[in-house]
C-alpha cells in the first residue's frame, strides 16, 4: 500500500533527486507556474485528466467548483445583506456579517456570543450551566466547523472576499508572522468570553472593523438619530477600520490571520472536518505557484489543514495537480486503484 | 480515529443546537439581534 503523503524527505530518503526550485530552471514549467490559474487552463486539466484516467494514471486537476469562488462569496454578500427576511436574524451565519447592518438579516455569532457572556453575569449561579451557555450558537458553529472547517473563511465571508479583493492590488506581500496569528485564540477566550462578562460590554463588536463598515457607514446613512449620536468612539472605530484596510493591500487576509475570533473557532475543527486537501510532494516541483496564489498568505506544502488554512482550495488549482482536496470518506487519488 | 472526529463533533454540535433551541435560544438571539448594536456602529454608551 502506498503511503498516504510523500514529503520531500521521504524522496531524499528514498534515493530520489530533491526538486527544488526545478520549476525555476526548466522555462516550460517556469511558464506554467508563473500563470495565474483560468477556466481554460482547467479545462485542460480537465482533459489531461480524463486521458490519464483511461490510461490508468493519477488525476492532475481539482474539480470545476473551486473555480466559482468568487460567485459564491459575492452571492454570499448579497444574501446576507438582502434586507427582507429580517426574521432569520435570530440564525447566526457562520460568517463575519455584522447584525448591525441595516440590510443584514442573519444573526452574528460572535455579538451572540458576547451577549451570553454579558447575560452570564446575572444568570450564573441562579439557573443550571447548560442553560447559560449558548448551546445553540455554539453548537451550530460546531457542527458547521465539523462539516467544512474553515472553508466558510474561503468561501462565504464577505469581509474575507474584501480581503481578498484588496490583497489582489499588490503582487508581493508580507507575510503574517507566525506568533501574531495566535493572537486569534486570545481575542477569542478575552474579547468576546472574559472582557464581556467582567464588563458588560461586548467589547470585540466594539473594536470590530466589520462593524465599523457595514454598521458604522450604513446605519448612519438611514437614520438620522444614529446619524446625530456619532461621538469620538465612531472615529476610532472608523481608524482602526481604515488601518485594516491599508494592511489589507501589504498583507494577505490580516484580519483573518491575526484577530478574527470566529476562525479561531473554525480552524480548532478545521484539521479534522470533512474536506481534506491533500499535498503530494511526488508531484510538486517547487515552483511555489501555490504559495503564491493562497489568499491566507501560507505555504500550503507545509501548513495543508492547519490551524491558519482557510480552506479555500486555491491551491488546489495547482498546474502540477499536487495539491487536491477531497471529502473524507474519499480515497486519496494517488491511491485510487489504478483502472484496468 | 481522527478519520471519525468530524461525526462526533458534528453529533454534539447537533445536539447542543437541539438542547438550545428547546430552551428558546432562537427568540434570545431574534432579540438581541433586533436590538440596534451600537457597539458594532461604534456610538458612545
Amino acid at each position: 500500500m502506498r503511503p498516504l503523503q510523500t514529503t520531500q524527505r521521504q524522496r531524499r530518503r528514498a534515493g530520489k533527486p530533491d526538486l527544488r526550485d526545478d520549476c525555476l530552471r526548466n522555462a516550460d514549467l517556469r511558464d506554467n507556474c508563473l500563470r495565474k490559474p483560468d477556466r481554460r487552463d482547467n479545462n485542460q486539466m480537465a482533459q489531461a485528466s480524463e486521458s490519464s484516467k483511461s490510461d490508468g494514471d493519477e488525476a492532475l486537476s481539482g474539480p470545476r467548483w473551486i473555480y466559482q469562488r468568487n460567485w459564491l462569496q459575492i452571492a454570499a454578500l448579497v444574501v446576507m445583506n438582502s434586507y427582507f427576511f429580517s426574521w432569520a436574524k435570530g440564525f447566526c451565519v457562520p460568517a463575519l456579517n455584522c447584525w448591525a447592518c441595516p440590510g443584514a438579516i442573519f444573526g452574528c455569532p460572535l455579538g451572540a456570543i458576547q451577549n451570553s457572556s454579558i447575560a452570564a453575569q446575572w444568570t450564573l449561579g441562579n439557573k443550571p450551566w447548560y442553560a447559560i451557555l449558548p448551546l445553540y450558537v455554539l453548537g451550530a458553529l460546531v457542527v458547521f466547523s465539523a462539516l467544512f472547517g474553515r472553508m466558510m473563511c474561503g468561501w462565504i465571508c464577505p469581509f474575507g472576499w474584501l480581503q481578498d479583493k484588496l490583497a489582489a492590488l499588490r503582487k508581493k506581500h508580507w507575510r503574517i508572522p507566525k506568533a501574531l496569528r495566535y493572537l486569534r485564540y486570545v481575542m477569542l477566550v478575552a474579547l468576546v468570553l472574559i472582557v464581556p462578562y467582567l464588563t458588560g460590554v461586548p467589547w470585540f463588536c466594539k473594536l470590530c472593523p466589520q462593524g465599523a463598515l457595514q454598521g458604522g457607514w450604513l446605519q448612519p446613512i438611514f437614520d438620522a438619530d444614529v446619524r446625530a449620536a456619532i461621538g469620538s468612539f465612531w472615529w476610532i472605530k472608523q481608524a482602526i477600520l481604515v488601518g485594516f484596510l491599508v494592511l489589507m493591500v501589504f498583507v494577505k487576509r490580516p484580519f483573518c490571520g491575526t484577530v478574527c475570533a470566529l476562525g479561531a473557532i473554525f480552524s480548532l475543527f478545521h484539521r479534522y472536518s470533512v474536506w481534506r486537501i491533500d499535498f503530494d510532494a511526488e508531484k510538486c516541483v517547487n515552483c511555489m505557484w501555490c504559495v503564491r496564489n493562497c489568499p491566507a498568505g501560507i505555504d500550503p506544502r507545509r501548513e495543508l489543514n492547519g490551524y491558519a488554512c482557510i480552506g479555500c482550495l486555491e491551491c488546489a488549482k495547482c498546474p502540477h495537480g499536487a495539491i487536491q482536496s477531497r471529502p473524507m470518506w474519499q480515497a486519496m487519488p494517488s491511491q485510487a486503484p489504478a483502472e484496468e | 480515529m481522527k478519520r471519525y472526529l468530524w461525526i462526533i463533533a458534528a453529533v454534539v454540535g447537533l445536539a447542543g443546537v437541539i438542547v438550545g433551541l428547546g430552551q428558546g435560544e432562537w427568540g434570545t438571539v431574534l432579540a438581541w439581534a433586533r436590538i440596534l448594536c451600537t457597539s458594532c456602529i461604534g456610538l458612545s454608551d
